[in-house]
């Protein structure tokens, strides 16, 4: 076991980040008041630094390469998840700063964390090792902690962060026991690689299916997928808003990654993947309960913020479809998953964003009545949060559309998945219902009092980029496509 | 031969634009002289084509091609017109009468608000009327069917103020309606067996033998079907039983309207139709004896409840419906020339009534109420000269136009032979009906003659005594123009076989090209049936003056005290109208309304759609209401949630369809998964009659048994893993058949 | 970009335009909108110089790459259906952005109206034009949001209700229909070895039978709803109803459309074999919902209602005239649809016109009008006996052409031995003949409670009369409608060689499927170009 300093060039994206952020954590102390907010624009420099070696990697990154000894990769997955990672990043840290302000609860570490969270969640797609994979997630689950619970006015905020806390705590443990498990019978092996060498003889212990489902249980739970979901509503909820968008696409988006990528190697056997204890069955069947039990939750809510929870619980179950595809061996399945988390990442931030913008410090204006007649006063926004809502409804134009689209289209390569596409789509169309009642809301009511947003300049931006890529993203996906495409 | 007639509709319909589009804004005089100078203009036209170009003209008569009006497939309709001797025939009728009551009208509408529509309106008729004669394919016809019917709606629902006549209007329109559904189905039916529309090659097809001999429902052939389906078009636009309801209603709109459009030309399109289709009705002796009877029966009908009606124009109306009944009995009887001929000779008498009713009218201060009328004769001499000359044509007085159309029509229903020998009986029993039909006639035109003219006082207000007058010149004169006709016409077909002159009946020898030769009758049965009409028209004055002459009489008031609920049943029309309301349209109302309740406001929208609705959102309140934020709860779903998981991954399966070969009595039965390269040693229990009791068990996943008797059985599979003591199993029965061995 | 290309995106960059220009100068949206829309339907007129009436296939084809990994391409076309069809759109949308009711009574964000309705004519055109499925899917729900917008800001009390039941009736469709488009391509791919969503690609390709009948369900259940036919249809009277005027003579005078050209271009080429196996039952929905429209039309006393449910019964005519299958009745079936733009459109056109004016939609309500309001009761009268289908008129040709065609639908089939298989062609003829008494009873009950009787009401006497550009739009309706009833021939003529085509291919690949029912999926007639070469596998 050697430890090569020099392997960390590999990873400039993940230093950047993480070297900014302590940056941001020392400034913090000498700078007071207002002038924070500058913090914040440290931190959109450093994800944009880290966006620019991404970049610069890209190319590179067509034959992976792995590091210390078998714990981290470079390929282009990881790359492509770390761009959006990186953006939703930054659309926070656009979101944050006019928030906290108005929220009073404007502290450096806010941001800083954010990066430190950011970096933990490439580590968890860079990882192809149990080990680091548990390091990523608990670096990442950390900060969300955190962050969930850095309202500390809001008793919700506590409440979330608590509950998060207490079952992600429970949930790693599964993870844990689930590598000692898979460590046991697989004589030694915690590598994905080694792991998927070892599957012959492990197979034949069934301890090993434990494992190899302990394991799985953890990273579900980090998607909120049902019955592993419970948590979402009361983290999502009390999070201070910008944070909300953060958790939702940025540790969805990070779990996914993993999903796709212990799946693909470690348990990609034809015997782990069909019938007797094939996971393809099972996560069909949590694809089933997620999409369902998501939107038919949403369908009652009156609370925007909640709303979308749900919502974005039900995008798991969409998501875990394509893992699925993928699982049973359709090649353009991960392209698609990768795809749809990238638009999922900027619809579902900029919706979250809409919800940070329009609430102030008395009132938080989170219910669908608080919103009527939004389009009269601020047609912009509205008109942005209507992209937003009919994206995630999988409305075309939008980027969301596309992804479903891309999504459905890999998982309707196998006959098997048929029945979970139509599954699919009769939710989409349950989940359209409820996107509407807001831009019912907005558009076909008059208003009942005069909204006082929160508002912010870098709000205003964040909206306007999320809302432009969201469009794009449906409208010319051709070159997203294609770089999701290549990933091996 | 080619002849520009487009010209001849084309003028009117020239003249309707303008009034419409203009019209309002001039002068009366300018109106008139737009209207009535292009139906005249069109008039000329049609003169020259018939005096002129037709009898140069061969067979095929005059024809004028504007173009293909559509063209879809095999099918291609040609906007085309053609005349020949039937179709000259009432373009002159049209053009001339539709002229005379232009200027009628320009005195009797003098004062109406509303002059430029009612000319516009009045063209547009002309035009369309033109339209219908000329068009050389049902479709073309069928415009001009649609577009006197629209005018006669527009013109029955003149004064609209007045909601009765706009009823009346609809009422006409609708039931023209439910005639040109079958005049379409007619059509639909002739187009699919001969593969063409047009008059000519419809003619040509109407062969014995031909595509319409085919047999099509109850054993009838399709000309049958086809022609009965035309006909109930027919009975739609002339009145004829079961669709007559309509023409007396009719009379709500202005009297010039009622002469020309339900007297004198559109009623009668039903005629000219089945005339002009006179080859595909022979085909079919049934369908002939249905026109003549449904014929009789209206003119005997129509001419009972005549008896019995007060207002001037109501008595016309159902002698126009009765007088079109003869029309139809001639043409049923295949007496073409007498149908046309008493068509002709009608159209004048008719318009004469109905004109004089007008002036009645006019000088009665605008009441049609003959129980008020009387000794009008001196007061309106003019008027009276004109209606005696039209009463005696109608009646069938001899030598008068009316006398030998109608005498030809009766003695034709004897003397026809189109019905065969099985449906002889039809010609006798039209004839009576006729016969019955033609005293009836003499009676009712005598009493309303009587009641309105004879006598010594007015049974009338003083008031409205006092403003009694002869109508303007420009009334008069048109008068007098259709009283000539009315009391000549009869020579353009003179019975000529009888005096020995066949070449004396020139509408027999104008119709001959189109209809075929006159139908043949010998002298004998003709002279008879002179006398007998003879007699029947002065009995049935004889009787009615024994009534009415010189106003209600005592017999009259005898015979209505002897029988006064069959008096009022007559007055009321049979109630057929009530009939119809009570059997028909109200049950259709309140059937679409149920029906809009229940199936689309209940069925539909409550039970399937919100019902789903409603069932997401239950299940949305349930996952709601499930999720109180305590977090045992939470541990506890994840708990069951790893459970499940485990379980559902630690589970064998056995394929959802096993494998079972059967031969003989025995069964070989294999639960081997495709494609599953798992090593795990599972325990297979084979259960082959799913009694609870397993045959074979073990680590094989195939099994074999045999059953020794054939039957139905149930095999059920069972695998369970052992160390994880978890199961599943499946179900699969099979059939060992008899006899096999 | 092309012809078609231009005319698609016109209407969109028009809605870009006026949603930059500050939203007090209704004057200058209004103008522009217009103006836009105009210009478009100029553009449009140039398919006609540029039609070759003597073909059957695509023309004027816009062919580009759109997303390459996905085998999709930016793929219009014009045949001789689709190009009166797009007509019809470019010709209604100017009309309703010039008619002074078009926005109803709620007279308010004039930008966000015009807009939504440009980009409406965008989503209808590029509907009509497109040869990829995917694009086709992407047009077809792009229609969808702004109708949705239309109905529920501008519409009546009930339009929320009204807008959200729209919206799910028509999705429930949509995306189902989608599935089965997934499937299409994957089947495609799995014979060709080549991804595609090509229509001219996926129309050869011929599915085994239970799959067919499956996707035949997915794409008829949208297109049905679209009509709507019977008993589908109940979205359509609240629809109406609650959406303002323009936007009920877009929803009757096009959109309606989309659900029989969706038969007549995708249900029944697609799917030839599942088609014949439900033209029957097809054919007898429309039959009912010819009559059962007319019913419900006949009992309703609120005037839009009166004529919605009429939209009923008059695409049942084309619907049955579809599933005849014979020249007449397809033929029929084309003219009937843009005769009932025409008519439908301008009896909305009137109805609103009198809501306008009264605030009201309740027969009950009016009487007498003609008195104060002659110019406009002779325009409706006309329009109205259009919808009736008076000879002369467009109605007429329409019904005329259908119902011969169902008469004689199952003439022509003999040749196939396939004969019979449409139901009692001519008792299904003649109940559907039936229509011409319905429609004169409901549309004439109508006009006479409007216009005809006393003038009793106090707030009937005050009644402005049509004037300015009002006259206009009616007037052009009413010429429209002369014109379409007189000289049908123009359009006829050049939908013609398109129908015949359509009829013969759908003849011969039934045929093909019959020849060999339990056959794999497979291409038939083979494939004139190998697939477009962008289809590789992302």
């Amino acid at each position: 076991m050697t430890f090569d300093v020099s392997q960390l060039a590999a990873y400039p994206p993940m230093l950047i980040l993480i070297g900014m952020g302590c940056v941001i954590l020392l400034a913090e102390t000498f700078i007071r008041g207002t002038a924070r907010t500058g913090l914040a624009w440290i931190g959109i420099g450093a994800c944009v630094a880290s966006l620019a070696a991404i970049v610069a990697e890209w190319p590179d990154a067509a034959t992976p390469t792995t590091h210390f000894s078998g714990m981290l990769t470079v390929d282009r997955m990881s790359l492509y998840l770390d761009a959006a990672f990186v953006a939703s990043a930054a659309l926070t840290l656009l979101f944050a700063p006019p928030y906290l302000k108005e929220q009073r609860f404007e502290f450096g570490e806010f941001y800083a964390l954010v990066l430190l969270g950011t970096a933990g969640m490439m580590m968890v797609v860079h990882a192809i090792n149990l080990v680091s994979l548990l390091i990523g997630i608990e670096t990442m689950s950390l900060a969300a902690y955190v962050l969930t619970g850095s309202w500390r006015r809001s008793l919700r905020s506590a409440e979330g962060a608590m509950k998060y806390f207490l079952l992600g705590a429970f949930a790693t443990s599964f993870l844990v026991y689930g590598m000692a498990l898979i460590y046991g019978t697989t004589g030694g092996e915690l590598s994905y690689a080694g792991i998927a060498s070892k599957i012959d003889t492990a197979s034949k212990a069934p301890l090993f299916y434990l494992g190899e489902y302990f394991v799985l249980v953890a990273l579900v739970f980090k998607v909120a997928a049902v019955p592993f979901h419970m948590w979402a509503r009361d983290a999502y909820e009390g999070a201070p808003t910008p944070v909300t968008g953060f958790m939702a696409a940025g540790v969805k988006a990070a779990a996914f990654g993993a999903i796709v990528r212990i799946l693909d190697t470690a348990f990609s056997s034809p015997r782990m993947v069909f019938d007797f204890t094939g996971w393809a069955s099972a996560l069909s069947v949590l694809a089933v309960l997620t999409m369902t039990i998501g939107n038919l939750a949403a369908i009652r809510q009156d609370n925007v913020k909640r709303l979308l929870a749900y919502s974005s619980i039900a995008h798991a179950g969409y998501l875990l479809i394509g893992v699925v595809a993928s699982g049973l061996g359709v090649a353009s399945a991960k392209p698609a998953v990768l795809f749809y988390l990238v638009s999922y990442t900027f619809m579902t931030l900029g919706s979250f964003g809409v919800v940070a913008w329009i609430g102030n410090r008395s009132d938080e204006r989170l219910y669908i009545d608080d919103w009527a007649g939004m389009a009269s006063s601020r047609p912009a926004v509205a008109l942005a949060m209507t992209i937003f809502l009919l994206s995630l409804g999988g409305v075309p134009p939008m980027g969301g559309f596309f992804a479903k689209f891309y999504l459905f289209r890999a998982a309707m390569e196998t006959p098997q998945l048929y029945w979970l596409v139509v599954v699919g789509v009769l939710n989409s169309m349950v989940s359209v219902y409820y996107y509407l009642r807001i831009i019912v809301a907005m558009y076909f009511r008059d208003p009942v009092r005069p909204l006082a947003p929160t508002d912010g300049t870098s709000m205003r931006v964040g909206l306007l980029v999320t809302a432009v890529v969201v469009v794009l993203l449906g409208v010319f996906p051709s070159t997203f496509v294609d770089w999701a495409a290549v990933v091996k | 031969m080619s002849f520009n007639l487009r010209l001849i509709p084309l003028l009117p319909f020239l003249g309707a634009t303008i009034l419409i589009l203009f019209g309002r804004k001039w002068k009366r005089d300018t109106v008139l002289v737009v209207a009535a100078g292009a139906i005249a203009g069109s008039a000329l036209v049609v003169f020259d084509a018939v005096f002129t170009a037709l009898p140069a003209a061969g067979a095929g008569g005059l024809t004028d091609v504007v173009g293909t009006w559509f063209a879809a497939g095999p099918l291609k309709i040609d906007l085309a017109f053609r005349m020949d001797g039937l179709s000259s025939v009432l373009c002159l009728i049209i053009t001339f009468i539709g002229f005379l009551i232009h200027i009628y009208s320009s005195g009797y509408m003098e004062h109406d608000p509303d002059f430029p529509r009612f000319f516009a309106y009045l063209n547009l008729f002309c035009g369309s009327m033109l339209v219908l004669v000329l068009g050389d394919s049902l479709p073309v016809m069928f415009i001009g069917w649609e577009g006197v019917g629209l005018c006669s709606y527009l013109l029955i629902g003149f004064w609209y103020q007045t909601t009765a006549n706009a009823d009346a209007g609809k009422k006409a329109f609708i039931t023209n309606r439910i005639g040109d559904f079958g005049f379409l189905i007619g059509m639909f039916l002739l187009f699919q067996y001969t593969g063409t529309l047009n008059f000519q090659e419809i003619t040509a097809a109407a062969a014995p033998g031909g595509a319409l001999m085919q047999p099509l429902w109850l054993g009838q052939p399709v000309a049958f079907w086809a022609a009965l389906f035309l006909f109930i078009g027919a009975t739609g636009k002339s009145a004829q039983i079961p669709l007559y309801v309509w023409l007396p209603d009719a009379m709500a709109g202005p009297t010039p309207v009622s002469a020309l459009i339900h007297a004198a030309t559109m009623v009668t399109a039903g005629v000219y139709m089945v005339t002009r289709l006179h080859a595909l009705y022979l085909l079919s002796p049934a369908v002939m004896a249905i026109v003549a009877i449904i014929g009789a029966l209206t003119a005997l009908f129509a001419a009972i409840i005549g008896f019995a009606q007060n207002d001037f124009k109501k008595v016309l109306a159902y002698s126009t419906v009765s007088q079109l009944g003869f029309m139809f009995a001639a043409v049923g009887t295949g007496n073409w020339d007498a149908g046309i001929f008493h068509l002709f000779t009608h159209a004048f008498f008719k318009a004469g009534l109905f004109l004089c009713a007008g002036s009645v009218m006019h000088a009665m201060s605008g009441s049609g109420d003959i129980t008020i009328m009387g000794a009008l004769r001196k007061k309106i001499p003019w008027t009276h000269g004109v209606f005696v000359v039209c009463w005696l044509a109608i009646c069938g007085v001899p030598f008068f136009s009316g006398f030998f159309s109608k005498d030809s029509i009766i003695s034709g229903a004897f003397g026809t032979e189109v019905f065969g020998e099985e449906l002889a009986w039809v010609a006798k029993l039209v004839g009576i009906l006729l016969i019955a039909a033609a005293f009836g006639t003499a009676f009712y035109m005598s009493r309303l003659y009587f009641l309105v003219f004879s006598g010594t006082e007015t049974r009338a207000p003083q008031d409205v005594q006092h403003h009694i007058h002869e109508s303007p010149g420009s009334m008069v004169g048109p008068l007098v123009v259709l009283a000539i006709g009315a009391a000549v016409g009869g020579f353009i077909g003179l019975p000529g076989t009888l005096l020995g002159h066949a070449d004396w009946n020139w509408l027999a020898e104008h119709l001959a090209p189109v209809v075929g030769p006159e139908l043949e009758v010998s002298k004998n049965t003709e002279v008879i049936f002179m006398a007998i009409s003879t007699a029947l028209a002065l009995g049935g004055i004889g009787l009615a003056y024994v009534y009415y002459g010189g106003g209600y009489r005592e017999p009259a008031r005898k015979f209505a005290a002897a029988a006064p609920g069959f008096v009022r049943l007559v007055q009321d029309k049979f109630r057929i109208d009530e009939l119809y309301a009570f059997l028909i349209i109200r049950p259709l109302r309140k059937l679409s309304q149920a029906v809009f309740l229940v199936v689309d406001r209940i069925l539909i929208d409550k039970v399937l759609v919100e019902g789903v609705g409603a069932v997401v959102d239950v299940f949305g309140r349930i996952v709601r209401g499930f999720q109180v934020g305590d977090g045992q709860r939470y541990m506890a779903v994840f708990a069951i949630g790893v459970a499940g998981m485990v379980y559902f991954a630690t589970r064998p399966t056995v394929p959802s369809t096993l494998a079972v070969s059967v031969n003989g009595t025995s069964v070989d039965v294999d639960a081997r998964r495709g494609g599953n390269t798992s090593e795990r040693a599972l325990e297979y229990s084979f259960d082959f009659n799913d009694d609870g009791r397993p045959e074979v068990t073990g680590s094989e996943p195939s099994a074999h048994h045999d059953y020794g008797k054939p039957g139905e059985y149930t095999i059920r599979v069972q695998v369970r893993d052992p160390r994880w003591g978890t199961h599943s199993s499946v179900k699969r029965t099979v059939r060992v058949p008899e006899g096999v061995r | 970009m092309g012809l078609l290309g231009w005319i698609t995106l016109l209407p969109l960059f028009g809605a870009l335009l006026v949603m930059l220009v500050p939203r007090d100068e209704e004057s200058i949206h209004r103008g522009l909108g217009f103006l836009t829309s105009l210009v478009t339907f100029l553009v449009s007129l140039m398919l006609l110089s540029g039609f070759e009436s003597s073909q059957a296939g695509f023309q004027m084809q816009v062919d580009k790459v759109w997303i390459a990994p996905l085998g999709i391409r930016f793929h219009l076309g014009v045949d001789g259906i689709s190009l009166w069809l797009v007509l019809l759109t470019t010709f209604l949308v100017p009309l309703t952005l010039a008619s002074p009711q078009a926005i109803g009574i709620r007279n308010v964000r004039v930008r966000e109206f015009t807009a939504a309705m440009l980009i409406l004519e965008t989503g209808m055109i590029g509907a009509f034009l497109a040869l990829d499925l995917f694009v086709f899917y992407v047009f077809w729900e792009l229609m969808l949001i702004p109708m949705y917008f239309i109905i529920g800001i501008w519409g009546g009390e009930r339009r929320l209700y009204a807008s959200i039941k729209f919206v799910i009736y028509t999705l429930v469709g949509s995306l189902l229909m989608l599935v089965a488009i997934l499937y299409l391509y994957a089947q495609f791919h799995a014979v060709t070895g080549s991804y595609s969503f090509d229509y001219t690609q996926l129309s050869h390709l011929t599915l085994p039978a239970t799959p067919q009948l499956l996707c035949f369900a997915a794409f008829a259940l949208a297109f049905a709803i679209k009509v709507p036919m019977f008993p589908l249809h109940t979205w359509l009277p609240d629809a109406h109803v609650e959406a303002p005027t323009g936007g009920s003579v877009i929803l009757a005078g096009v959109l309606l459309k989309f659900g029989t050209y969706g038969f007549l271009r995708f249900a029944l080429p697609l799917f030839p074999l599942a088609a014949a196996k439900a033209a029957p039952l097809l054919a007898i929905l429309a039959v009912i919902g010819i009559v059962y429209g007319a019913l419900m039309a006949y009992v309703q006393d609120d005037a839009k209602k009166l004529v919605a449910y009429s939209s009923v019964s008059h695409l049942g005519f084309v619907v049955l005239g579809i599933m005849s299958l014979n020249p007449i009745g397809v033929q029929g079936a084309v003219y009937q649809m843009l005769a009932h733009g025409i008519t439908t459109g301008g009896l909305f056109f009137a109805v609103g016109w009198l809501y306008d004016r009264r605030h009201t939609r309740k027969l009950a309500d009016f009487g007498g009008l003609w008195a104060k309001t002659p110019v406009f009761a002779a325009f409706f009268l006309v329009i109205l006996l259009g919808s009736v289908g008076l000879p002369g008129l467009c109605g007429f040709i329409g019904e005329f052409l259908v119902l011969i065609g169902t008469f004689t639908a199952n003439k022509n089939w003999s040749a196939t031995g396939l004969t019979g298989y449409f139901p009692a062609p001519k008792l299904m003829g003649i109940i559907a003949t039936t229509a011409v008494i319905w429609a004169a009873m409901y549309l004439l009950k109508m006009y006479q409670k409007l216009m005809f009787g006393p003038l009793d009401k106090p707030e009937n006497k005050t009644v402005r009369d049509a004037h300015g550009r009002e006259i206009v739009v009616f007037g052009v309706v009413v010429v429209a409608a002369l014109v379409m009833g007189l000289a049908p021939q123009p359009i006829l003529s050049r939908s013609e060689k398109s129908v015949d085509a359509f009829i013969s291919s759908y003849r011969d690949r039934l045929q093909d499927a019959r020849r060999q029912p339990d056959a794999a999926a497979h291409i038939y007639p083979a494939l004139a170009a190998a697939p477009t070469p962008s289809g590789g596998n992302p």
